[in-house]
């Protein structure tokens, strides 16, 4: 294959791939309209104490933005029978295609009587955790009948606010540089 | 303006390729925390990929050669 023929291919797998990823990304909403969604008989919210946010799948929210610490309080609850029975579920985060998704948390009864749950949760994340990163968190409750939801969320911030952010900008301009270096012929 | 025409001397196509990769992931992980797109987008996955092939094309045809005097 010739040097043009090579930069041709190059090229097209470049604008193939730049014509994915812009298409994906306008149908997962990334420009603000996200919606949020909830299936099944389940009813869940969340109140983010201090800030007033309230986090509903089942309505439509676009990116909730958390605090880097804080407390919660959350309510949930599913239209079935208060009978003995097998439920579980588990809450994860969605990781880009290819990577598998990590799980945050899962529980399991197998003797369940309660239809409902209240309570508060409290979280502190380390400082240095990059923030603005918009991640979705997918959910599902299995029971006598299933629930599904999945919300999208941030940590409050932006690229300046932590150290990794700042790390990533220099050396994002130091691989720049090399890269630039590389597109110089030898012997200069 | 004369168009780019590919060098006959010795390329750096590996130095292009791992820094462009390098350089895209970087960019990604910038673009995240800009809230660009969303940490499941298949840009995070496509991104460094298409710097990947950038830099290896920018080490082959060095398009920069106006600076070798």
């Amino acid at each position: 294959m010739t040097r043009r023929g090579m930069l041709s291919f190059v090229l097209a797998i470049c604008g193939v791939l730049s014509v994915v990823g812009v298409a994906s990304a306008q149908a997962a909403g990334s420009d603000g309209s996200i919606p949020a969604r909830l299936t099944g008989p389940c009813q869940v919210t969340a109140t983010i104490n201090g800030t007033g946010t309230t986090i509903d799948p089942s309505s439509s929210g676009g990116v909730y933005t958390v605090p880097l610490s804080g407390s919660a309080n959350y309510s949930g609850s599913i239209a079935v029978p208060a009978e003995e029975r097998f439920a579980g579920g588990s809450v994860w985060v969605v990781t880009p295609p290819g990577i598998p998704s990590f799980t945050i948390k899962s529980w399991e009864d197998p003797v369940a009587e309660t239809v409902g749950d209240t309570g508060e949760v409290s979280w502190d994340l380390p400082g240095a955790l990059p923030r603005g990163i918009i991640f979705t968190v997918e959910g599902v409750h299995n029971d006598t009948a299933t629930c599904t939801g999945a919300i999208t969320v941030k940590v409050e911030g932006g690229i300046t606010d932590s150290p990794v952010g700042l790390a990533s900008v220099a050396l994002t301009l130091v691989t720049a540089a090399v890269l630039g270096f590389a597109a110089i012929p030898r012997g200069l | 303006m004369t168009a780019i025409q590919p060098s006959r001397g010795r390329g750096r196509p590996v130095l292009g390729a791992v820094f462009g990769l390098l350089f895209g992931l970087f960019l990604t992980f910038d673009l995240l925390m800009m809230s660009v797109f969303a940490l499941d987008s298949v840009m995070v996955i496509a991104l460094p990929i298409i710097m990947l092939l950038v830099g290896l094309a920018l080490g082959i045809l060095q398009p920069l050669k106006f600076l070798k005097r």
